[in-house]
Parts: C-alpha cells; sequence; structure tokens
C-alpha cells in the first residue's frame, strides 16, 4: 500500500456560510452574461449559477 | 514528518493511483505523479519553509494555498523540486488583488493565466524562451504551467463546470507558461520594464484568451492582429501581449522603435468606434469613454503602457510573431523570486 497527499483544499467555511461566495460567483457570471441578449441571458445565467454553486458548495471527497 | 495534509491509501499499482485521483477530480484529465509523503517533504524542503505557511488564498473556492498544497499538485504536475520558488512566487501574483482571479477562473471567457519567466532562473532551471517555447518539450515549462492549473483547479476549485464556468475552456489551462528570450531582445526585458532589477529573477502573470500567429511583425500588422470587436480587451481596456521573435523584434528596433514607441504606435491604430459594439458591451469603461456619442473612440488598451510586449522564440527565424489577446478584466501581476545558493 501507498500513501498519497491530498492535493485539494476545501471551500472555505465562512464564505459559504455567510453567502459571500455565492454572491462573489453569481457577480462574476452575470458580468459575463452582459454580452449576450437579455432575454437568453436570464436562463442561462441561472443555468450556470445553479451548476456553479452547487458544486462549490458540496465541497470534494 | 513534516506533512499534515490527509492521505488516502492506495495500492501500489500506478493505475489505480490514477483512477483514485482522476475519479475524485484532483487532476487536470492527464495522468499524475503520485504525491507520495516523500515526494511532497523534498518540495517542500526546497522552499525552506513550514508546510503550513499560507502563501495565498484562492478564489472562487478562497482554499489556503499552504506551500504544502502547492508541493503536493507540484508534484502531481512532475515538478522538481527546485522548481519551488517560482511555483509560489506565481501563486503569490495569482492572488494579488490586480490580477482578479475570481474574474478569471470563473467566467465564461476562455482565459488562462500566462506565466512569463525572467532573469537567470531561466537557464539555471532550463526555462525554454528558444524554439517551441510556448510549446512542449521542456520540463519547467511544462510542469510549472501544469503545476499552476493543478493548483486553481484543486486549491482554488475551479473545476470545468463548477467553479470554471469557461464556455469552451483554453489549451493553455493545460499548461501555459514561457520565458523571455532577454539575451536576443533590443529592449529592456519585461520584469525590467515592470520594476525588477535587471538581475533578479520574476514571474508575471497575464491574463491570457487566445493565440494568433502573425507572419509579419510591422506596427500595421500586429496591431491588425489585436483588433477584432469580439476582443474582451475592448470591453475592460486591456493587456494584449505582442510576442515578438528575436529578429523581427530587432528589425523593429532597427527602424528606431524604441518598446514604449512601438506600443504607443500599435496602440494608435488599434481603435475601434462605439458604434462598434453593443452599448452593453462597454459598460464596464463608462467611466472612460463616451458612450452616447457613436464616433466616440474605443481604444483596446486604458494607455499604451499597458500594453505587453515581449521577445520569444528561436534566434535568426526571421517570420512568425504571436499577438495573445487579454482577458481584459485582470491586470498583469510581476513576483520576484530567488533560487537558493
Amino acid at each position: 500500500m501507498l500513501l498519497c497527499t491530498r492535493p485539494f483544499a476545501p471551500v472555505a467555511a465562512r464564505d459559504a456560510k455567510s453567502g459571500g461566495l455565492p454572491d462573489l460567483v453569481r457577480l462574476t457570471i452575470a458580468q459575463d452574461l452582459a454580452t449576450i441578449g437579455a432575454e437568453d441571458r436570464r436562463a442561462l445565467a441561472e443555468r450556470l449559477v445553479d451548476d456553479a454553486l452547487s458544486a462549490l458548495t458540496k465541497g470534494k471527497p | 514528518m513534516t506533512v499534515s495534509s490527509e492521505y488516502v491509501e492506495v495500492t501500489d499499482r500506478l493505475e489505480d493511483i490514477l483512477d483514485l485521483y482522476e475519479s475524485r477530480h484532483w487532476t487536470d484529465g492527464l495522468p499524475i505523479v503520485p504525491p507520495t509523503m516523500e515526494r511532497v517533504e523534498a518540495m517542500i524542503a526546497a522552499t525552506g519553509r513550514a508546510g503550513s505557511d499560507v502563501v495565498a488564498v484562492l478564489a472562487p473556492g478562497h482554499g489556503a494555498a499552504t506551500v504544502e498544497k502547492i508541493a503536493i499538485n507540484a508534484v502531481m504536475a512532475g515538478c522538481r523540486p527546485e522548481y519551488m520558488p517560482v511555483l509560489v512566487a506565481a501563486v503569490e501574483a495569482l492572488a494579488d488583488p490586480a490580477f482578479n482571479l475570481q474574474g478569471v477562473q470563473v467566467t465564461t471567457n476562455p482565459v488562462a493565466p500566462l506565466l512569463i519567466v525572467n532573469g537567470p532562473a531561466r537557464h539555471t532551471l532550463g526555462f525554454n524562451a528558444g524554439y517551441g517555447c510556448f510549446g512542449p518539450g521542456h520540463r519547467a515549462n511544462a510542469t510549472v504551467g501544469r503545476a499552476v492549473r493543478l493548483i486553481l483547479i484543486n486549491i482554488g476549485s475551479a473545476v470545468p463546470g463548477e467553479g470554471d464556468m469557461a464556455v469552451a475552456g483554453h489549451p493553455g489551462k493545460y499548461t501555459f507558461c514561457v520565458a523571455e528570450h532577454e539575451e536576443e531582445s533590443p529592449w529592456e526585458s519585461l520584469h525590467v520594464e515592470r520594476g525588477q532589477p535587471r538581475e533578479s529573477n520574476a514571474v508575471t502573470l497575464v491574463g491570457i484568451s487566445g493565440f494568433m500567429n502573425t507572419l509579419q511583425a510591422t506596427v500595421e500588422a500586429l496591431a491588425e492582429a489585436a483588433t477584432f470587436s469580439g476582443s474582451n480587451d475592448y470591453r475592460f481596456g486591456g493587456c494584449s501581449l505582442f510576442a515578438l521573435n528575436p529578429a523581427q523584434a530587432q528589425r523593429l528596433a532597427a527602424s528606431g522603435l524604441g518598446k514604449r514607441e512601438l506600443k504607443q504606435r500599435i496602440y494608435e491604430r488599434c481603435h475601434k468606434r462605439v458604434r462598434d459594439f453593443e452599448r452593453q458591451w462597454l459598460e464596464p469603461r463608462a467611466d472612460e469613454l463616451t458612450l452616447d456619442d457613436p464616433d466616440s473612440l474605443v481604444p483596446m488598451a486604458r494607455s499604451a503602457d499597458e500594453l505587453m510586449v515581449i521577445v520569444a522564440g528561436a534566434t535568426g527565424a526571421g517570420n512568425h510573431s504571436l499577438v495573445l489577446p487579454s482577458f481584459g478584466n485582470s491586470r498583469p501581476v510581476t513576483r520576484a523570486f530567488t533560487l537558493p545558493r
């Protein structure tokens, strides 16, 4: 058997709890999506934000 | 034992280790070097620092990039221990607020941080500035660039489709590291231009969104290659990078152009007009542009000084220079580093 170290650092708990992290992700994606049409923007933004936040808050094994 | 990270027990069969790391999304998709305790310890020792030292906190996950976590990812990328000072300096640069790592990591734009290495460490550590310097073949370029990506994934939480929302991504997200060919440059090198002593070592990080070759490197040809209305550089006022091959740089210098004059001439030829864009695209620059006037000029950078010029590539090859559009919403950051005597 071999012992191998884990490379990841957990998402900082204080940000996840305070909502600071989701807000930052949401804001960044919203800035990006200012470049596409308004009608498409809302649906795409919602999907991107949902994907990002669910992944970031679930953590890693 | 100096390593404090949690570990996983796996069989010593390489295939099992690779499967485990891949299944946990701890890799970039390529095989890794298993980060055993011994290898990580050697990597930490090369820094002369404690493994628990926090070098930076990396967005968007805000994970703590300790010396030890950087070391683990460096082992996985295939780095030699002596590359660690470059890597630690690069991580410090990533976290500088001017770099806007949050934006670089989360954006739908295909931006990747490019590392540009300057100073005598290029030779000591074997960074390539000549033939194919943006391509394969040199361990220092390949593994330091790859380690930065693994750090962004594992410490910054930039897993594609999760913390990294780039629509299509960028091949430079596997590895993106080059050295400047200082010996062939007719001008002062990038790190000196950015305030570092000539004999110092430094790494500069810049957020790059594209990669284009131009056969000609006249001012007009360089400007033309950078001037497209879909460029993020117009949206934010960016810092496009011009990587000139030695012969073409020397030809421009022989015509009387210093680096500053070259950047000014390119800048003057890269203006577009407000009417060339949807208004909402230019909103981030509302403070400096006259958005109500369709004939008003839109420069691709906030000033000529913000354009970047380096010399890179093979000596004596007369053609082929590169134009690399930037992410725009990020400023280059330079950090000095020293190697142990």
